[in-house]
């Protein structure tokens, strides 16, 4: 019955049981938006890693970022693939330079070169263009996110990377890193030309380790044939280029105070509308105190209607998650929301609200029965 | 403690039209003989003050009341007087600063808020001037509120509202909001809920204040046989001069102190 009275006296009062409503709902829609764009970006952050079939990555010495990688010698390569537990080993080029536009201008390019007909290095699927794009000579694939910055280059367009001839052959989808300069993905040997790095160089070498052999094991055996080198998983290194953002950016502590912001903010309108709500019905709480009603039941109403506008507000927030997932998600402005997180902040905003329910208890619990009657 | 079980078998099978059944009066009569000299409430000495720009004024000196199962009291008196001040001590609605009030030979003025609340709950049916009912809920879940909180399951307190509702003549009413009920069928649903636990204690503040003379005396009729039927005690606290010959005794309350 305490929960009918909750409920029945939360709907007979529309308009501020909307404001609650409309707070939770853009709570839910805040946090969430903000950790979707927060996994998004630092999973842009990590991509190159990710998207590819290595297991181990192997590079310069404290290697941090896979965007910012220092040359080592491709003379490494036997020396890795003689180690114990190694299928496959190949080395990839990543440096940066510069891509001539038809305007006249320059657009500053992310290259990314890889051994032809890699089975390791990053997949990305040609949507354009054919699919042995890197075949044909001087080819280079874009990605069509990239269309604007590149100003539309065309299939079989001839550009210019670095001073060198370049060949539009391919476009990708959705190979968009964490820096603002677009991925132009070629073979290890025109990706030295575009960038000017000796041929003698590369950036990683990407490792496959066999069937049943441990990555642990196989990464020490490299080691121990190249202690030179940094050798890593590829999870690890994944997080390794996740930090360097994280911690040099301050990416994490400005998308952790917005998500934060968006549960203030849910505290606060529930907090605020609960006590409207009791402000407007001081005399009805006084009643129930009136007729006997305990502390604790009265807390409960006031808990029934705060679990109430939670409840439906995180409804309403969800929707308009999965709305936005729908169409707002994109390679530019990824939006990664798992239901992990879906559950734990629709939970936390449920606490938060019936964390707010405290503010109008402490008001009627010190309402004079007496007095408001009289009134 | 009130058992809330039988709350129809002591209201009147007719209320609605505030009839009385002999044979109902005989089984209460007998019911209440071993409690009916003892009074349902009593306030000895009572005292209360009230700071007003940090001076202490004192609206009751040293009251002494009683009220007896059955009887029916109005206390009057001039604005300030004091009399809602001590319908709210016998309420336990506040505590007074001296004195002693016994509520069903218990003396309750010193007990915790939480016990008091129990004492309302169980003990005391309250009506207010302006009805004061749950805007949200219904007239039956209103009247059946109380005996929720005495934790009746919700069904069943419903159908005893509903039943006790359709003896004051509201039972096509039963779904309706207050907002949508008159003032005088208001009055009756807050009657209907401060009964409805079949409390010993009635109290009642300017219950015709916000009706006209028709729903007034209607109203008084039906408090007026509630009481008489049920043993409780009633002290009904009015200005209004027409609902005088509704009480066994009178009493007028001045300066704080009854006359």
């Amino acid at each position: 019955m305490l929960w009918q009275v909750a409920i029945r006296t939360l709907l007979a009062d529309r308009g501020k049981l909307l404001a609650g409503l409309l707070g939770v709902a853009f709570s839910v829609l805040l946090v969430n938006l903000q950790g979707g764009l927060f996994l998004g970006l630092i999973g842009k952050a990590s991509l190159l890693v990710h998207q590819g079939n290595a297991d181990i990555w192997v590079g310069h010495r404290e290697m941090h970022n896979v965007d910012f990688p220092h040359d080592i010698p491709r003379r490494w390569l036997p020396r890795i693939r003689a180690a114990q537990g190694v299928l496959a080993a190949e080395p990839i080029t990543i440096g940066f330079s510069e891509i001539a536009l038809p305007t006249g201008g320059f657009e500053g390019v992310t290259v990314f070169g890889v051994e032809p007909h890699s089975e390791i290095a990053p997949p990305w699927e040609i949507i354009e263009g054919h699919a042995d794009a890197l075949d044909h000579p001087h080819a280079v694939v874009v990605d069509q996110y990239d269309q604007e910055k590149l100003i539309h280059p065309a299939i079989g367009e001839l550009r210019e990377i670095g001073g060198v001839r370049a060949r539009i052959m391919g476009k990708t989808r959705g190979m968009h890193g964490f820096l603002v300069t677009p991925y132009v993905f070629t073979t290890t040997d025109r990706a030295a030309q575009y960038t000017g790095k000796p041929s003698a160089h590369c950036s990683y070498f990407l490792v496959r380790v066999a069937p049943g052999a441990d990555v642990e094991e196989t990464c020490a055996a490299i080691r121990q044939r190249l202690p030179e080198a940094e050798v890593m998983p590829s999870e690890e290194y994944a997080s390794v280029s996740i930090n360097y953002w994280m911690t040099r950016t301050g990416l994490g502590i400005s998308f952790g105070a917005a998500a934060l912001l968006g549960l203030l903010v849910g505290l606060v309108m529930v907090g605020q509308t609960l006590y409207a709500m009791v402000l407007d019905r001081l005399t009805e709480f006084a009643t129930l105190k009136a007729i006997g009603a305990t502390e604790r039941e009265i807390l409960i109403v006031l808990l029934g209607q705060a679990a109430g506008i939670a409840s439906i507000g995180i409804a309403v927030g969800l929707t308009a998650v999965m709305l936005l997932i729908a169409f707002y998600d994109s390679p530019q402005a990824p939006l990664e929301i798992p239901l992990s997180m879906m559950v734990v902040s629709s939970s936390g905003i449920f606490l938060m609200c019936t964390f707010a329910s405290m503010l109008p208890y402490m008001r009627v619990r010190r309402v004079d029965a007496h007095s408001v009657l009289q009134s | 403690m009130l058992s809330s079980t039988n709350t129809s078998a002591r209201l009147p099978p007719s209320l609605g039209d505030f009839t009385l059944n002999a044979s109902f009066n005989a089984s209460l009569s007998a019911g209440h003989d071993a409690a009916a000299h003892r009074p349902v409430a009593a306030v000895k000495g009572i005292r209360k003050y009230y700071e007003l720009g940090g001076e202490k004024r004192w609206i009751l000196r040293g009251v002494d009341f009683h009220v007896q199962p059955g009887e029916c009291v109005i206390l009057s008196g001039p604005s300030g007087s004091g009399k809602s001040t001590l319908l709210s001590i016998l309420g336990c609605l506040l505590t007074p600063d001296g004195g002693e009030l016994i509520i069903d030979g218990r003396a309750v003025e010193k007990l915790p808020p939480a016990q008091q609340a129990l004492i309302r709950r169980d003990l005391i049916g309250f009506i207010f001037q302006r009805f004061q009912l749950i805007r949200g809920l219904s007239a039956e879940e209103n009247v059946a509120l109380p005996l929720a909180l005495q934790g009746l399951p919700a069904a069943e307190a419903k159908r005893r509202a509903g039943e006790l509702l359709a003896r004051v003549g509201l039972g096509d009413h039963r779904r309706a909001i207050p907002t949508r009920m008159s003032p005088g069928q208001c009055q009756r649903v807050a009657l209907a809920r401060a009964v409805i636990t079949n409390p010993k204690l009635i109290l009642a503040d300017e219950p015709t204040a916000a009706l006209d003379s028709h729903a007034g005396a209607e109203a008084m009729n039906l408090l007026r046989a509630l009481v008489k039927d049920s043993g409780a005690a009633a002290v009904v606290v009015t200005h209004d001069p027409r609902i005088l010959e509704y009480a066994d005794r009178q009493c007028h309350i001045e300066n704080g102190l009854l006359q």
